[in-house]
């Protein structure tokens, strides 16, 4: 049973800051009459992708409807959309180093870029598929593309769809039995060896779920199951590029790790759910993996991790090592360390995708507002959404929409709803 | 306060100790809890219903007023009571097949509400008694421009609609709204921005054309009417501005976009304007400034001094500190800035045989600038 209790916080001037409540702003001169996204920054991370040829250069996609893809060229410090899809974007990807493309993956087709994500060219579909859900490209191939995705309609299987043509002619090849439902999680192509694939996902019979973690050595013709030793979703997976025999896996127990390309896996002691997992290809015996608001840093290849708190928010959905820059994207954007996970903090100026169910007007100051952001909690601004700044206790809802006031004669007093004591 | 679950909060406009919360009671009722001491105290009104209310509005002027907007056996439903929550009126219950999601009054004519569902949006015109659908796209989220109250607003996941007319007729109105899945609106109604937040596409902002912006302002020593702040007008509107000093400040004139000292002012609001009154203070001139030369004389050295001694005017308020210059050709120099309670200031080392023209100024503490002169010349 839950019990709503009232909270009246009275927003320390510390986090106003000295310029708060301005009462006389400057009106608008140009009246455009057009929408604009004032913030805040971030957004529900759906896919992020390192360009191989430059650390500083990633792409990032959205839980949106339109899709937003956004990029950066400095590492995270900023932002912009490239990219608007009325197609749902699934998962993004560079091309191999100096290809210059960047592939994108809708519900039902891949895109192909060649201009930075100014105009898109949608690829033939390939055939037999009911949803397509992750996307790979080839590392040395520009026109080679890896789709994970659903096969049949009536029953269901996980398959994958290969092309080395720029998306011309495609193969296809089931990987899992047939189910009456089927998800993919990862699909991991080897960087240094792209006839080594792996791909996670499950399939369900009747209502019994199966986990789906397996291997095909020769691009994907044929496949085996991988997944003796880890009775677990597979969420991620990640290949050492120094060490074509090394893989990590992502699971419900923490992280598995495997020297012999996943024939046999052992576990962690020090297990914990993790979601994302990357490996830093300058020091393979890095390994990050990513929770919720946290992370978990191993620097002994696996064997032992240590947990990293603070300045993460939002479940993870991708870890990536890119240069000196750890990154942790989640359902609450996206985060960076340059100090080998020991510190984070938010490297998502510019991306305006936030999922916000509601925010507040100051009644006495046309300045301040608070927004209710999904997996965040809440902000505050005092200049009207130029900045923003999170305050210092953690309560979002996405479904009690109305469940927060500002004090109609005092602008730093929010009045709220706070879920669930007792 | 007891209760299991909380789904709306409301402040009366007036009164911040004044809050309306509902929700549904442990026992399953739909349930407004008021406290009018900011909280300490709550007082439970349930209303005759098994439920939750999903929305609040209380009426702008007369806290007893309120209306609640729930959701009972799967489908909208609209209490309003005109005594606080004594007695509660049902209406809508075979009108709404969606779920009521926000509630909005007209801010001029408060007996005509808004009510958000997600079959579309409701509109009374007898405060919640009778409601017709007039739109029919679900929707999340209504506002009202207070400068144009015809203007009303409804935002839901195909994005916002605008109606002119109090919601007789819509048009689409998404120019440049990235996404366009709305989950709440609101107006900031001095600047007449309109704020939609969206599900992945962060706040987003626009401001209705088919206003300017009036910004009114004033410096310190006086008032204005309509009083200092941002205010929204058709174009072509004219507005009277009146300026007030206090009783230690003068009426200096206009600034920005209006010159002059015409008072009261009208103004023509066909652009954004900003018009400020400037005010000054009132200063006097110092009294009985007079000045004498002395000597001091040692057994080594004799050192001559001017003496400048002056009577605070009466007429200045008590704060006001002096500043003294000494006339040299055209240009005074600043020799002391002085405190208020200060009358008498000795000038050392002077020459004996030169003439000296010494000026004393009261000073506006606030401004700094210097009042009437009085000057006194020693030979």
């Amino acid at each position: 049973m839950k019990r709503g209790i009232l909270i009246s916080a009275l927003i320390a001037a510390a986090v106003l800051g000295p310029r708060a409540a301005q009462t006389r702003p400057q009106p608008v001169r140009t009246d455009n009459a057009a929408w604009k996204s004032i913030g805040p920054d971030g957004g529900c991370l759906r896919d992020l992708a390192v360009n191989p040829g430059n650390p500083n250069d990633l792409l990032a996609v959205f839980d949106s409807t339109p899709s937003q893809i956004y990029r950066t060229t400095n590492g995270g410090a900023t932002w912009k959309r490239i990219s608007l899809f009325d197609d749902s974007i699934q998962s993004i990807a560079f091309g191999p180093r100096g290809s210059g493309r960047l592939y994108a993956l809708g519900w039902s087709s891949a895109y192909c870029s060649r201009n930075g994500g100014s105009s898109w060219t949608r690829l033939s579909n390939p055939q037999g598929f009911s949803g397509l859900e992750r996307l790979a490209s080839h590392p040395s191939n520009p026109d080679g593309l890896f789709i994970l995705g659903r096969m049949g309609s009536e029953t269901t299987s996980l398959g994958l769809a290969r092309t080395t043509d720029g998306g011309q002619t495609w193969k296809s090849k089931r990987i899992s039995p047939d189910g009456n439902a089927a998800e993919s999680y990862c699909l991991c192509v080897h960087p240094r060896n792209a006839s080594v694939i792996y791909v996670s996902g499950f399939y369900r019979v009747s209502s019994t779920s199966k986990f789906v973690l397996s291997r095909s050595t020769n691009g994907g013709d044929s496949w085996q199951d991988i997944s003796a030793g880890v009775a677990s979703k597979v969420f991620d997976l990640a290949a050492d590029p120094n060490n074509p025999s090394q893989i990590y896996a992502a699971t419900e127990w923490g992280v598995y790790r495997s020297s012999d390309a996943g024939q046999t896996w052992r576990g962690s002691s020090d297990y914990s759910y993790a979601y994302g997992v990357a490996v830093d290809p300058a020091n393979s015996s890095i390994i990050y993996a990513g929770y919720q608001k946290r992370i978990y840093k191993s620097t002994d290849g696996g064997v032992g991790w240590i947990a990293i708190e603070g300045g993460l928010s939002g479940n993870c959905r991708r870890m990536a090592v890119a240069g000196s820059a750890v990154y942790f994207g989640s359902r609450a954007g996206i985060y960076r360390s340059t100090d080998a996970g020991a510190t984070w903090a938010a490297a998502q100026a510019g991306i305006r995708a936030g999922l916000v169910p509601s925010f507040f007007v100051a009644p006495s100051s046309p300045n301040v507002l608070y927004a209710n952001v999904s997996d965040r909690g809440f902000f505050q601004s005092d200049r009207f959404g130029r900045t923003w700044s999170l305050l210092p206790f953690f309560y979002s809802c996405d479904d009690q929409g109305r469940m927060a006031a500002v004090d109609p004669a005092n602008p730093r007093t929010l009045y709220m709803i706070a879920p669930g004591q007792g | 306060m007891q209760t299991t679950k909380i789904d709306a909060l409301a402040v009366h406009a007036r009164n911040s100790n004044h809050l309306f919360a509902g929700g549904r009671t442990a026992g399953g009722a739909m349930v407004l809890y008021v406290t009018t001491d900011g909280g300490v105290n709550w007082l439970a009104k349930t209303l005759p219903a098994s439920g939750t209310a999903s929305a609040v509005a209380v009426h702008p002027s007369n806290a007893l007023i309120i209306y609640v907007a729930g959701v009972k056996d799967s489908a909208g439903v609209f209490y309003r009571t005109t005594d606080g929550g004594g007695t509660w009126t049902q209406s809508g219950a075979k009108v709404f097949t969606g779920y009521l999601t926000a509630l909005a009054l007209d801010p001029v004519s408060p007996f005509r509400i808004y009510a958000a569902s997600t079959d579309g949006l409701y509109r009374s015109e007898d405060s919640g008694a009778t409601w017709t659908r007039c739109l029919e796209t679900s929707t999340a989220a209504v506002a009202v421009d207070p400068a144009a109250p015809s203007h009303v607003y409804a935002g839901g996941w195909a994005g916002v609609s605008k109606s002119t007319d109090f919601g007789r007729s819509w048009t689409d109105y998404n120019q440049g709204l990235t996404v366009k899945a709305v989950n709440a609106l609101e107006f900031v109604s001095s600047t007449g921005s309109l704020l939609a937040s969206t599900q992945g596409g962060g706040i987003c902002q626009i401001r209705p054309s088919g206003f300017n912006v009036l910004l009114l302002g004033a410096t310190s020593g006086g008032t204005i009417e309509p009083k200092a702040g941002l205010y929204r007008r058709k174009p072509g509107t004219r507005v009277t501005v009146t300026a007030a000093p206090d009783s230690i400040h003068s009426f200096l004139g206009w600034s920005g976009d209006a010159s002059g000292t015409t008072n009261p002012l009208t103004i023509t609001v066909d652009r954004d304007l900003v018009v400020r009154a400037e005010f000054l203070r009132n200063l006097y001139a110092p009294l009985e400034f007079k000045g004498r030369k002395e000597e001091n004389r040692s057994l080594l050295f004799v050192e001559y001094f001017n003496v400048l001694t002056w009577r605070p005017n009466p007429a200045n308020d008590s704060a006001a500190p002096y500043r003294l210059y000494l006339v040299e050709g055209t240009t005074p120099r600043l020799v002391a800035s002085l405190s208020s309670g200060v009358f008498e200031y000795r000038e050392r080392g002077v020459d004996k045989d030169k003439t000296y023209t010494y000026r004393l100024v009261a000073v506006d503490p606030e401004t700094n600038q210097d009042g009437p002169a009085v000057t006194v010349t020693l030979k």
